[in-house]
């Protein structure tokens, strides 16, 4: 548009050019003669166009200040909510993929701990197995050693109990065999024999 | 009541002093007793006196042998038997015959609380003793 307006301006002035010439061939008349092209020709009326062109750069500036600028901020923040939301939803993709990393890694942490107890557990009851076994296998030893040892002392008793009888009977009969058939003249001789016994005695 | 040591050890040599005196000393144990302990409290001198006879007992005990015998005991035996303790005991000691049938034959001879069996009786009981 402005190119057509300055074309039609050479053009003009070629015309006005023709005019100078007739006037005095100046450049005051090109300029003179360009002004009144556009004016008379063309119907520019300068205080108008200043007006217009205040009026549109004042429209503008609104627009800039009014629209454009809230639209923008609405655009950037609609953005910036968008990348956010892209972001959080990576970090929680992450924090996800990490929760479950960490999950199974404590899942299979207690896998394994559990594992261990349970191993634990299998030998601590075998132990005390055997250990009970042990117990119950020495006790009844035991009791079976008191029982022989029952019986043993039972009837070393009951032989010591005869044994005691026989002596008893042997020196009874020994003694009533004694008495009545021993003679004066031989408990004399004992006696004789006691006596030379207790002094040669220290 | 109990007495000190040295009440004790009066009591066990006016003890002492008796048995050797024997029946002699008798007349004097009272007089004696009267010096000693005269002054003390009643139940002192009863103390005093109980503790006196049991030692004269025992040392009466300790100056007579008893010999029991079942059958005949020559005086040649006794003696020899009172020199054999007297010698141990050394002091002299006077022998007391008890005839106890029970022994069938041999002696049994007590001094003090000492006791020798040399009887029948004591020999079939240590050999029942020695079958348990």
């Amino acid at each position: 548009m402005f190119n057509t307006i300055l074309l039609a301006a050479t053009e003009a002035g070629h015309a006005a050019a023709g005019h100078a010439a007739e006037a005095g061939a100046s450049h005051e008349g090109i300029v003179d003669s360009i002004y009144w092209m556009l004016t008379e020709d063309f119907g520019l009326n300068g205080p108008a166009f200043i007006a217009q062109v205040i009026n549109f750069l004042v429209v503008m500036a609104l627009l800039w200040y009014f629209a454009y600028k809230p639209v923008v901020r609405t655009i950037d923040e609609r953005q910036k909510k968008i990348s956010d939301g892209i972001q959080f939803a990576e970090e929680s993709k992450r924090q996800l993929a990490e929760t479950e990393k960490r999950q199974a890694e404590t899942l299979r942490e207690a896998n394994a701990e559990a594992q261990r107890i349970l191993h634990e557990a299998r030998e601590r009851s075998s132990a005390y197995e055997e250990e009970q076994r042990a117990k119950v296998a020495g006790e009844l030893a035991e009791m079976r050693r008191r029982a022989e040892e029952s019986i043993r002392l039972e009837r070393e008793k009951s032989l010591s109990e005869i044994r005691q009888e026989v002596a008893r009977l042997v020196v009874l009969t020994s003694s009533k065999v004694l008495r009545s058939e021993l003679t004066e003249e031989q408990k004399a001789r004992l006696n004789q024999s006691a006596t030379e016994q207790l002094a040669a005695r220290n | 009541m109990s007495l000190d040591p040295s009440q004790i050890k009066v009591a066990k040599r006016l003890a002492v002093l008796v048995a050797e005196q024997g029946e002699a000393a008798v007349s004097q144990i009272r007089p004696t007793l009267k010096v000693l302990i005269g002054d003390e409290p009643l139940a002192t001198r009863r103390a005093f006196c109980r503790s006196f006879l049991q030692f004269l007992n025992r040392e009466i005990r300790a100056r007579e042998v008893r010999i029991e015998h079942a059958g005949p005991v020559t005086e040649a035996e006794v003696e020899q038997i009172v020199a054999r303790f007297s010698t141990e005991t050394g002091h002299k000691v006077s022998p007391r015959l008890i005839d106890n049938p029970d022994l069938i034959g041999g002696l049994r001879v007590s001094v003090g609380d000492n006791v020798y069996d040399a009887s029948v009786a004591g020999s079939l009981s240590r050999l029942a003793l020695s079958v348990n």
